[in-house]
């Protein structure tokens, strides 16, 4: 596929978005009735989920992964390496189309929420109307543009204007970040809505508690996001090579894309923490409602799917040292150091109880309350266990753990040779493994910001009349985050191959 | 297999069928329930597994690599498709019915008169709120730090009840005075409980009382409830109702055969019934309730049940026990307290009664027309 017809597909189905915003503005005057259609088998909730959250997996990939490019492209720049430029400039191609992908499933998503939840469409956008239609589409706009013409000036601005396009690619990723601040200020709005409501000026519907820790949350998130599915495609790419050349440079790429990804991953917990205090503090029944109550399982996955990435990219270290000359000398140390990491998760994820409500509710396999702690609650003299102190002494250990590995991998190359492309095939289906995680983390951890509402669309402010307002089980949700991570990885993979098969042919 | 490798294998087996009994153990003798043992198994095996892995020769190229992508996809999708089945769930339908009761069928509890009914519907209004969540009650729900328990609730007065629940900030009791549970109570019910709700609620929280016989929990030492049964005492609140005109304001009595309230361990007439001969400091709450209830038998001492309620009289009770220290708080350790910022607060939150009651009226009528 031309890029060219992927620019034309962006911009028409943009301008459609547009219009047909417009048109919902203008419809959203008069009193709209609640919608009496329901999606059939599945209900009007998953419809919107599924499209949502693979639109939002492809926004965060193309707004994480701009970073990494212009980064890439910088240090090409600075030290003549020219596998900086190749990885800039492929993962570009991957973006271009990806672009494509989040506008087509951004308009499905504006389509579908108008059709089946047009009293909270015509709300918010009455209410975002400068953000929604201004602010955003001209954002959008100019992002995607720049893009393009990023993309279509590579060669032609050449090595001279070489901090010409390092400028386009800049502003690439300003707008980026202005349209992902401008959007998540409805979504952080919907959870957090300024008190009162009524009479608030867009600047304060805008500015909510959670509106600057979820841009923050995001940014991070996207950065990592977008390391991590750079050493997915090296992955990919290196399965498919043909040649030893190609190989060494998805071996180089896929610890890039890896290192990047943990960079950004070590803050996130941290964020995380601000994000969720900034929600507590805005309505502590939220936080409780999250930690404590319903959603607190939810967590325990959170906890244990982050462990997987950490103990992953240690592991990643590992084999990574395997090819370089002289670094057995460290196989000892970092063995102690996934028993901490692994010891570590296990008190992370120790929770006071294990059931999945604050009180037991009928149904839950247990005749009585007594019954219940005597084999699934935390006795007091432990009960410290499920508290912050321990699970921040707990993240800060594998933190360390991992900082400490990165510390020794250098050490090992300052005295040894490395030799790219010879690193164990393994490798390559851990890059694979770890974005999954990532995706599928990412998916299943936005869906529970969104449920944290309750029974509200917008938090005491618009209740949820339909027939899914509630919160679906642990279950339920891993098998959707199953199936939308299925969704996103399948448009991804056919992505990647359609704009690079033809970089590892034989031929080339 | 190399040989190495098999030893290799091997010990590590060993190691793990070790390690799997000893950390069961441990952690029992720790005291973890079963679950959490169960969980360190899991554990334990991973990590075997892991080491395995770690050690394991290194992975030949395939020339079907796309089949092995596929296996990648697969093992993660069953993986974590599976903990999260595998985890403890919950009905929806509680929560589901929950929610059909908040946004539709609510204005069903308006209708009820019954007095036991109305309780019944205040417990249903309570769990569909969540209170829990904050508020441990008969051993249930919320951790103790995030909420006041309110088992004994119902002795405080409906005035305090829906203040608390209305205007949560008006007053913050000393050990919830903290940045993170300050404004941990929500502040929107006038606008989100309706009036049958809100009347079944009250109902509800009135009727929670822990024992008739007992001080309740925590009076004994609360500042607040000692300041208000030092106006009942002083005549204050009720004039008809005046301690301090026999026993004297600071516990010195003022009337032959008066019980003199400063010291814990003198005795009382020897005419009275038996519990009035022991020293203050051994009475039992009930000692304490009964005298000012109902009188002291054969001496001036009258009982006041017709004009103190039952809540009042622990008040009362409360504020004597200081004079003399005898349940802890002292005179001394009363005034040091009022002269802390909380202390400050807490004088300041008892003068504007006229106020406060001015605004939760205000707040009520949000309720009328919810």
């Amino acid at each position: 596929m031309k890029i060219k017809n992927i620019s034309l597909v962006s911009v028409f189905t943009s301008l459609l978005v547009l219009g047909l915003t417009i048109s919902a503005y203008a419809a959203a005057q008069s009193d709209i009735p609640e919608a009496e259609f329901t999606f059939p088998y599945i209900g009007n909730r998953v419809v919107i989920w599924l499209i949502s959250e693979v639109h939002l997996l492809f926004g965060a990939f193309i707004l994480g992964t701009p970073i990494f490019i212009v980064v890439c492209e910088y240090i090409g720049m600075r030290t003549k390496d020219m596998r900086y430029e190749r990885l800039a400039k492929e993962i570009t191609k991957v973006t271009l189309l990806c672009y494509a992908f989040t506008v087509l499933f951004g308009g499905m998503f504006a389509m579908f929420l108008f059709a089946l939840y047009p009293k909270l469409s015509a709300y918010l956008l009455i209410k975002f109307f400068p953000i929604a239609v201004g602010v955003y589409s001209i954002l959008w706009v100019t992002e995607s543009t720049l893009m393009y013409l990023y993309w279509y000036t590579w060669d032609t601005l050449g090595a001279r204007k070489k901090g010409l396009h390092l400028a386009m690619g800049i502003g690439v990723n300003i707008s980026g970040f202005l349209t992902m601040a401008a959007i998540n200020s409805v979504a952080s709005f919907m959870l957090t809505p300024p008190k009162p409501v009524e009479g608030a000026t867009l600047w304060q519907l805008v500015n909510n508690a959670t509106w600057i820790p979820l841009i923050l949350h995001r940014l991070l998130g996207n950065v990592c996001f977008g390391g991590f599915i750079a050493a997915m495609i090296a992955g990919y790419m290196s399965i498919i090579s043909k040649t030893k050349e190609d190989r060494a440079f998805y071996d180089w790429q896929g610890f890039v894309g890896t290192l990047i990804g943990m960079a950004f991953l070590l803050p996130i917990p941290i964020m995380g923490y601000i994000y969720s205090l900034e929600i507590y503090k805005y309505g502590a029944e939220l936080g409780v409602y999250q930690m404590s109550d319903r959603l607190s399982m939810f967590y325990e996955i959170n906890g244990i799917l982050t462990g997987v990435l950490f103990v992953g990219a240690n592991y990643y270290i590992w084999l990574s040292m395997k090819r370089i000359t002289g670094a057995e000398r460290f196989k000892s140390i970092i063995k102690i150091g996934f028993i901490v990491a692994f010891i570590s998760n296990a008190i992370w994820v120790i929770p006071r109880h294990f059931i999945a409500t604050m009180i037991l509710e009928p149904g839950m396999g247990y005749a009585n309350e007594a019954e219940m702690m005597a084999s699934a609650e935390l006795p007091s003299h432990l009960a410290f266990l499920s508290l912050m102190p321990a699970k921040n002494i707990a993240v800060t250990l594998i933190i360390l753990v991992t900082l400490l590995n990165y510390i020794l991998y250098w050490r090992a190359l300052k005295k040894g040779e490395i030799v790219w492309g010879k690193i164990d095939a393994m490798a390559d289906y851990v890059l694979i493994f770890q974005s999954f995680t990532v995706i599928w983390l990412m998916a299943f951890m936005g869906a529970v910001r969104e449920l944290n509402r309750k029974f509200y669309h917008v938090y005491l402010h618009i209740k949820d009349y339909t027939v899914d307002a509630f919160s679906p089980t642990l279950a339920y949700s891993s098998v959707l985050t199953t199936i939308i991570t299925a969704i996103f990885f399948a448009l991804l993979s056919f992505a990647i191959w359609l704009m690079l098969h033809k970089e590892v042919a034989p031929s080339k | 297999m190399s040989d190495a490798n098999s030893i290799n294998i091997k010990r590590k087996a060993i190691i793990a069928i070790i390690a799997l009994p000893s950390v069961w153990i441990i952690s029992y003798l720790l005291g973890f329930p079963i679950l959490f043992r169960w969980m360190f198994a899991v554990y334990v095996v991973v990590i075997f597994l892991f080491f395995l892995l770690l050690d394991a020769p290194a992975m030949e190229r395939r020339k079907r690599g796309g089949l092995s992508i596929l296996l990648t996809f697969l093992i993660g999708s069953v993986v974590y498709t599976v903990i999260g089945v595998g985890f403890p769930q919950y009905d929806p339908k509680i929560e589901r019915e929950k929610i059909r009761k908040l946004t539709t069928g609510r204005m069903e509890m308006a209708k009820i008169e019954d007095p036991v009914k109305l309780i019944e519907a205040g417990k249903d209004a309570y769990d569909l709120y969540e209170c829990y969540n904050c508020h441990k009650l008969k051993g249930k729900g919320g951790a103790k730090s995030r909420g006041p328990e309110l088992d004994d609730i119902g002795w405080e007065s409906a005035f305090y009840i829906k203040e608390a629940l209305l205007d949560p900030m008006a007053w913050i009791p000393d050990e919830f005075d903290k940045p993170k549970l300050r404004d941990a109570m929500p502040d929107y019910y006038s606008e989100e409980l309706n009036e049958g709700e809100y009347k079944a609620v009250m109902a509800y929280l009135k009727s929670l009382r822990l024992s008739a016989d007992k001080m309740p929990r925590g009076w004994w030492t609360e500042p607040r409830i000692i300041l208000e049964g030092k106006n009942i005492y002083d005549g204050i609140t009720n004039p008809s109702v005046n301690c301090a005109a026999c026993h004297g304001r600071d516990g010195k009595s003022v009337m032959s055969g008066a019980r003199e309230m400063r010291d814990a361990n003198a005795k009382g007439s020897e005419k009275t019934d038996v519990s009035r001969k022991k020293p203050i400091k051994e009475w039992s709450d009930k000692d304490w309730f009964d005298a000012i209830k109902k009188g002291v038998p054969e001496t001036a001492m009258l009982g006041w049940g017709q004009a103190l309620s039952d809540s009042d009289i622990w008040k009362v009770a409360a504020y004597c026990a200081t004079l003399s220290g005898a349940k802890g708080m002292t005179q001394e350790k009363l005034k040091a307290f009022l002269e802390t910022e909380h202390g400050k607060l807490l004088t300041s939150y008892l003068k504007k009664e006229d106020e406060r009651k001015e605004k939760v009226t205000e707040l009520e009528g949000e309720i009328e027309g919810n």
